[in-house]
């Protein structure tokens, strides 16, 4: 958008309202913002279906410690995209590659726990998205969030291969910051998520 | 639209002197490929008009089906189409495009930016909507057009409903869950793009608390918009799981629950109502103090209680909920927030009021149309206020008193103010003034209109009349009212017919309008008409919020005799 | 003129009414004054201070705290003012309030069933069911259970009592009084589908004793014909309309309760068995006033089976003529009938009363 638009900026700069953040930092918090207020909606919804059907509680068969395992690896690589993103501020761009890559490998391994969950409880729980409305519920929240995993590891890896191709630099790497927000949000919405669907039914 | 060279991508520029003019270069590539945001504020407004004609075209239909009893003009499958396409594309496809289409245009100018925050992100959201639009609408081509209403109700809009009777079994839901998706992606995109250009990109000097109201209010639309669609998405991608996946969200059968539907769809739904007004708020607060020759009447109250809608508006979704058998504390809880919600509304009013009162009040179109909506949204409002009313909603939801309150605040409301903001903007569109005189032809015309369309509906709603029915029988009572409705809707027609012969004839012959014809305040009358590529050879400096008064009435200027408040 | 014979809300015939729609004169004239003042101060503006030649430039006035206040603390006090009425009102008709039995005002149970497109009828206490007629009599509480199994219906009988929808899953209650004797009429008000146009049903309100006498009726079984016309069209029906209608006595032992027995969830029965027929009960379809939701009205004098224009002045026989061309979309599907099958099933079905 810079070079495209590199008009705009000098604008600005004559506005002197280059201070703060940029442009594209607030578009891409208040994009997260509507994101966030999708998955509210579907937690509202799980909710709602949970309540309606006698209280909250539903359980999913098998041990918690998978997810567990999965959601210690999730958050792990946040660690690791902010490594990336901090490393690049500085203009250290072996951080930056070494944390890309640590992110998106431990976001491939949480979806493959994922998967591996889903197909546990679908052949051998026979449970899916229409046995009954938790698996409705189940599969639609933790689904759209393993699509928003999906969705941050490819922009990570487009991230990656423009790295590699030397696009950022110290100054100018937008790019590496949104993914790295984005992936914090993706992040902090699976605690939520994790929370409401594992962590609830164990208080009963 | 000659001076393309800022902004280019330097790359493209070749060394060697001759080249073929680009695609981009040529009339027809120019528009497609455009970022800039008055080209794209035309195309939004184009659009939004077009679909308005369409949406007008189906209400025709609705109309003579409904001019007689037993009418059989349309079968019922036809009708129950023409209905909801009717209100889906007045909402979705004319309002808020056209809104967003003054909103691209004027909001950068009225700013001091020379353009919006993200040009090409904006254009995106432009074609988006197009084909949006289109896909919907496409829908007729199949014969299955969606019939569910505007806000199609599970599980009417599932393929079984409960106890295998059959609801929606063929694909017309799917256009509608899919066309408003892509809307709402679209919808998005401009959002993002109005936040951050008002909160990024003002003039040095204009602070928020400068800003012009329409500004203001296409900010709170903007935050309405990212805020409240998110439940729109869930509950369609819920709805299209539900249909095409096997879950099982709105059957109650297996634990789902139709009202899901209803909340998730109405905590979108309210919000939406107030997207579709407040941009409206804002065109009347700029259009009463310019032909008043007086500055607004308590802007920070207008501003604010702009806000303040805002917030509240997505505390009310459950008044259109309130037959669905809630327990009577949420019901009373719901009928508070929607009278508060009425309060910053008045306060609204009042101001305006106090605007005209004691100016010097010039009665062309644009004031004549912004007086209109006045006078014509305060009754929408009222029987607004009768509907909160519940154990009354009770009798009269579901009822033509609804779709009176509809179209008074919808028609008489943000209808006559997008015909303001075009008679007050279109000088600077195109340079050219509209023909005052047939456009208070058009104004008469589409007021009488208005009022016999619509102001019988609240009886036939008194009278037991439902709405969203294709036919009704002939002793009921309900003959002449309907008739006088179907009349109206014509006089409305000729109304639209005399607006589009006076853009058509104003285009070709228009009287040169100069820079600033109405001896406006803010800075989009600051530079040329229509304005240059980069809006403003030099950026303004803003010490007050009539910027381009004080500039030219030094002596009179706001900043010298205004604390603000 | 107009409205005489409209289902008005203001021709109210029962508390329940009356309390919502009595909300109607407050609201009136709070918004007539409102509308007075407010269009008053527009028009007089627009008169009194309309450019004219040679006028200065107004006052540039920007704002005054004073009236800020005064025009948000009045329209708020005024508003909460309604919405006292408001709450009050919404207590009064609540289902939680209904009154309880007493000698006077007795009180009885209906559950009212919303099909596509039509209406059904249960009185649990006497097991009858009824389809397009809910029957009650006067001063008595109807207790009424709303129930539907497909899409959402709303009940609405402007003259007793506003709007509750039949969500399905959800059992929403209502409850009405009937003060005067009469017949009125009531409306589908939410969108159904493509018949929610034809989607009526009646409330008839009767003595207590006539009352007793017709339920007496109602809870007999079908009365068999002994006409030879009529025989045939009792196999006529026990051939081709048996899968989708009930009768007492002939195709079915006794009424159902739809709510019982015919849900999603599980354990319900599924739709065509004899629980959970599609069409209409017509046990005794020759008392009833309405024919599919209020399409037609079931005019029994013109259907004398001998009458040779039968097809033109009958309703009945026009309905099973062409079901499809007089509620197009109506889930009574059939193969045509030749005219001698109609008169017997109209000889059949109007001998039912
Ligand atoms: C532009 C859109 C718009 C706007 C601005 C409004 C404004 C309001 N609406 Fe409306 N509404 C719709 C669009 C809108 N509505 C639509 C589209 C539907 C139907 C959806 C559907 O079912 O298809 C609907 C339906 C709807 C319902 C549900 C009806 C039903 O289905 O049963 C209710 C119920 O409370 C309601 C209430 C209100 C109220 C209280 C306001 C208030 O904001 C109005 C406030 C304004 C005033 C009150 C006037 C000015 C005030 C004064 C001069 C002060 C003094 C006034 C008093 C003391 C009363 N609306
Ligand atoms: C902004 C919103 C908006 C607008 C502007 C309108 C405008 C109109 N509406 Fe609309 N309406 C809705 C929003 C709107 N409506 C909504 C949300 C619903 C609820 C839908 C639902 O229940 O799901 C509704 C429902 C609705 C109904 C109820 C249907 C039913 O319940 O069965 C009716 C009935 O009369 C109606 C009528 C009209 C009329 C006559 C106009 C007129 O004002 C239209 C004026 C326009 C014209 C007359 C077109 C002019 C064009 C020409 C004359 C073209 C000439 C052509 C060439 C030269 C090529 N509308
Ligand atoms: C496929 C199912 C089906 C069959 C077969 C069928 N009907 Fe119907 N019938 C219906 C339905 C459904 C309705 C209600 C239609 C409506 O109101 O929308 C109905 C309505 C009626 C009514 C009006 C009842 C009332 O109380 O309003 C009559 C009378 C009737 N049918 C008679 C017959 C006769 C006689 C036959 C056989 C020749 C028959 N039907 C066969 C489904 C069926
Ligand atoms: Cu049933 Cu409308
Ligand atoms: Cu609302």
């Amino acid at each position: 958008m810079s070079t495209a638009h590199g008009e705009q900026v000098r604008i600005l700069e004559e506005h002197g309202q280059e201070s703060g953040r940029s442009l594209n930092w607030w578009g891409m918090v208040f994009f997260i913002a509507s994101e966030a207020l999708i998955f509210a909606n579907l937690i509202a919804a799980f909710l709602y279906l949970e309540i309606r059907n006698g209280g909250v509680g539903w359980k999913l068969e098998g041990p918690i410690l998978l997810p567990i395992i999965a959601t210690a690896i999730l958050l792990s690589s946040s660690y690791f995209v902010h490594m990336a993103g901090s490393g690049i501020r500085k203009g250290n761009r072996r951080n930056l590659i070494i944390g890309l890559i640590g992110t998106i490998l431990l976001g491939a391994t949480f979806l493959g726990f994922q998967a591996y969950e889903y197909t546990n409880l679908i052949v051998n729980e026979h449970m899916t998205i229409s046995s009954s409305i938790f698996g409705s519920a189940f599969f639609t929240l933790t689904g759209f969030h393993g699509l928003h995993v999906t969705i941050g590891a490819i922009f990570l890896l487009v991230v990656l291969v423009r790295t590699l191709r030397g696009h950022f630099t110290k100054e100018n790497h937008f790019a590496v910051e949104a993914a790295e927000m984005y992936w914090h949000f993706v992040d902090v919405v699976w605690v939520f998520v994790f929370t409401l669907v594992y962590l609830v039914p164990l208080l009963r | 639209m000659a001076t393309r060279t800022i902004g280019e991508h330097t790359t493209a520029t070749t060394t060697t002197g001759v080249r073929r003019k680009r695609f981009s270069e040529s009339y027809i590539g120019e528009w497609i490929t455009t970022t800039d945001h008055k080209q794209l504020g035309l195309m939004y407004l184009i659009t939004g008009f077009f679909f308005f004609v369409v949406g007008g075209m189906e209400a025709l239909l609705i109309r003579t089906q409904l001019a007689l009893p037993n009418g059989k003009v349309l079968s019922p499958e036809v009708y129950n189409q023409i209905f909801t396409m009717h209100g889906t594309t007045m909402i979705f496809l004319f309002v808020i495009p056209v809104l967003s289409g003054f909103g691209n245009y004027i909001v950068p100018l009225m700013l001091g930016a020379r353009d919006m925050a993200y040009p090409r992100m904006n254009a995106f959201g432009f074609w988006l909507l197009l084909l949006g639009g289109i896909f919907m609408q496409s829908s007729f081509l199949i014969g299955q057009a969606p019939n569910g209403g505007w806000f199609m109700y599970a599980p009417l809009s599932e393929l079984v409903a409960g106890h295998a009777y059959e609801a929606t079994p063929h694909m017309n839901a799917d256009f509608w869950l899919l066309g408003t998706t892509l809307l709402g992606i679209s919808s998005i995109t401009g959002s993002l793009n109005f936040v951050v250009t008002i909160f990024k990109l003002r003039a040095p000097g204009m602070s928020i608390n400068r800003m012009p109201l329409f500004s203001w209010m296409i900010l709170v639309m903007s935050f309405l918009l990212l805020f409240a669609l998110p439940s729109l998405t869930v509950a369609s991608v819920l709805l299209l799981l539900d249909r095409h996946m096997g879950s099982h969200f709105y059957q109650y059968g297996n634990g789902g629950d139709p009202l899901l539907w209803q909340h998730l769809f109405w905590s979108f739904g309210h919000p939406e109502v107030y997207i579709l007004i407040l941009p409206a708020f804002g065109i009347i607060s700029e259009v009463l103090p310019v032909f008043s020759r007086k500055p607004i009447f308590g802007y920070t109250f207008i501003a604010w209680s702009g806000v303040a809608i805002g917030f509240l508006s997505f505390t009310v979704w459950a008044h259109h909920m309130f037959a669905v058998g809630l327990p009577s504390v949420a019901q009373a809880f719901f009928a508070t927030s929607t009278t508060l919600i009425a309060i910053p509304t008045a306060v609204k009013i009042f101001n305006w009021l106090a605007t005209i009162f004691g100016g010097k009040i010039r009665l062309n179109a644009p004031m004549l149309f912004a007086l209109g909506f006045i006078a014509m949204f305060l009754i929408g409002g009222l029987n607004g206020a009768a509907l909160a009313v519940v154990p009354f909603d009770y009798q009269i939801t579901d009822s033509y008193f609804v779709v009176a309150h509809i179209h008074y605040v919808l028609f008489g409301g943000t209808a006559l103010a997008v015909f303001a903001g075009i008679y007050y903007w279109f000088p600077k569109f195109t340079g050219k003034l509209m023909d005052d005189r047939l456009g208070k032809w058009h104004f008469w015309v589409t007021f009488i209109g208005l009022n016999l369309t619509f102001f019988p509906m609240h009886i036939m709603g008194i009278l037991g009349m439902p709405r969203r029915v294709y036919t009704y029988p002939g002793n009921l009572g309900w003959n002449d009212l309907n008739l006088m409705a179907s009349v109206g809707a014509l006089i409305i027609g000729i109304g639209v017919i005399l607006f589009m012969l006076n853009i058509i004839k104003s285009l070709k012959q228009g009287q040169a309008a100069g820079d600033d014809p109405w001896d406006a305040f803010t800075l989009e009358w600051d530079t040329t008409s229509p304005p240059k590529k980069y809006n403003f050879l030099e950026i303004p400096v803003v010490r007050s919020r009539r910027p381009f008064y004080d500039k030219k009435y030094p002596e009179h200027a706001d900043w010298k005799s205004v604390v603000e408040h | 003129a107009c409205g005489e014979n409209s289902p008005s809300i203001l021709n109210t015939a029962g508390p329940v009414a009356e309390s919502e729609s009595g909300l109607f004169w407050i609201i009136l004239w709070i918004a007539v004054v409102i509308f007075i003042l407010v269009e008053g101060i527009l028009i007089y503006s627009i008169a009194r201070y309309r450019e004219r030649p040679g006028m200065p430039n107004p006052f540039q006035r920007h704002g005054n705290m004073t009236l800020e206040l005064i025009w948000t603390v009045i329209p708020t006090l005024v508003l909460f003012v309604i919405l006292f009425f408001t709450i009050r009102g919404l207590l009064e008709v609540a289902p939680e309030n209904e009154p309880a039995a007493t000698a006077a005002q007795p009180r009885m149970a209906v559950t009212a069933v919303g099909h596509q497109w039509w209406w059904e009828f249960h009185y649990p206490n006497y097991n009858v069911t009824t389809a397009d007629v809910l029957e009650v009599p006067v001063g008595t509480t109807i207790s009424v259970d709303l129930f539907s199994n497909n899409v959402i219906h709303s009940f609405w009988v402007p003259a007793l009592t506003g709007k509750t929808d039949l969500v399905p899953g959800h059992d929403n209650k209502k409850w009405f009084v009937a003060d005067k004797e009469g017949t009125y009429m009531g409306i589908c008000a939410e969108y159904c589908g493509t018949q929610h146009a034809n989607m009526r049903f009646e409330v008839k309100v009767v003595s207590k004793d006539a009352f007793k006498s017709w339920m007496s009726t109602q809870q007999q079984a079908a009365a068999t014909p002994n006409e030879d016309l009529a025989k045939k069209g009792e196999d006529l029906f026990k051939n081709q309309c048996a899968s989708c209608h009930g009768i007492v006595g002939v195709n079915v032992k006794q009424y159902y309760d739809t709510k019982a027995q015919c849900t999603d969830a599980p354990g319900g029965k599924a739709n065509g068995t004899p629980e959970c027929l599609i069409g209409p009960n017509l046990t005794h379809f020759g008392s009833r006033n309405l024919i599919a939701g209020g399409v037609l009205d079931n005019n029994t004098a013109q259907c004398d089976p001998n009458n040779p224009n039968l097809l033109k002045d009958c309703n009945l026989a026009k309905w099973l003529k062409d079901p499809q061309g007089i509620k197009p979309g109506n889930d009574m599907a059939i193969g045509a009938l030749t005219n001698e099958q109609i008169q017997q099933l109209v000889a059949y079905l109007e001998g039912l009363k």
